[in-house]
């Protein structure tokens, strides 16, 4: 098994899709750098969603 | 005017480099992008859950580079566009380390044979953490040298052109690829399986 749970996948790549558009227009810094930090926030919290269980390693 | 003259004269090949290298990196990471979909569609695998987060952040660190080709539209890339698109990549590229690293883990204690298929006896995660390294080592080279790589005399020519509309192009086709993989479903089963929108 690859791991467990379920995520909102397509909205995140269209997110990523919009950064990659206001990049290739040319919008303000801070409109690049939102769309940024919002694509990269809920590829976090996707990934987050899916850390449920601790590994059983000894570190 | 006279100062866009003088920009130009004292742009020094490297200047130019500089530019350049950020079409090459952009375009390294459509390609390893383009090789999680020959495994797709090709080899018919399914890519799980963590495979597609680290599709994310690869594109994620891309976006730096490519920001860095965009705003050479405008000629000079200033320094601070420059820094801002490599410390997207940065930034980008630590966090998708992270998920590749997790993902290592799962499989590391034998006899778990891995998920998914190999390249030269690695797994594609292994490969994904290789390539965030590497884009974080590529990155930081540059900063480090920004004076001599920065790009005070790019030119956006057609290449750059081709090379963003590759990246919206990979960016959009991943996009339909899940959408098939999750149906209607907005989310992906534990391990797939088929392609939820046909059923």
């Amino acid at each position: 098994m690859c791991h467990r749970d379920h995520s909102m996948d397509t909205i995140i790549f269209l997110l990523i899709l919009a950064t990659a558009w206001a990049v290739h227009r040319n919008w303000t810094r801070y409109a690049v750098l939102g769309l940024w930090f919002a694509s990269l926030v809920a590829s976090l919290l996707l990934f987050d969603h899916h850390v449920t269980s601790s590994l059983n390693l000894e570190w | 005017m006279v100062t866009d003259y003088t920009t130009r004269l004292n742009a020094g090949s490297f200047n130019r480099l500089g530019y350049w290298f950020a079409h090459l990196y952009v375009v390294g990471m459509c390609g390893v992008l383009a090789g999680g979909f020959y495994y797709q569609f090709v080899k018919w695998e399914y890519p799980c859950p963590l495979c597609v987060l680290q599709r994310m952040f690869m594109m994620l660190v891309a976006m730096g580079p490519a920001y860095i080709i965009a705003r050479g539209r405008k000629g000079r890339v200033d320094t601070r566009d420059y820094v801002t698109g490599y410390g997207i990549a940065i930034v980008s590229a630590v966090a998708g380390a992270m998920v590749s690293a997790r993902q290592i883990l799962l499989h590391i204690v034998p006899p778990d044979p891995g998920y998914g298929g190999t390249v030269f006896g690695l797994h594609l995660y292994t490969w994904a953490l290789i390539t965030f390294v590497l884009a974080i080592v590529a990155a930081g080279v540059m900063l480090v040298f920004c004076r001599e790589t920065e790009p005070l005399d790019s030119d956006y020519t057609p290449i750059s052109a081709a090379v963003m509309w590759l990246f919206l192009a990979i960016i959009a086709a991943n996009a339909v690829a899940v959408f098939l993989l999750e149906g209607f479903n907005w989310v992906l089963p534990d391990d797939p399986d088929r392609y939820e929108i046909f059923y």
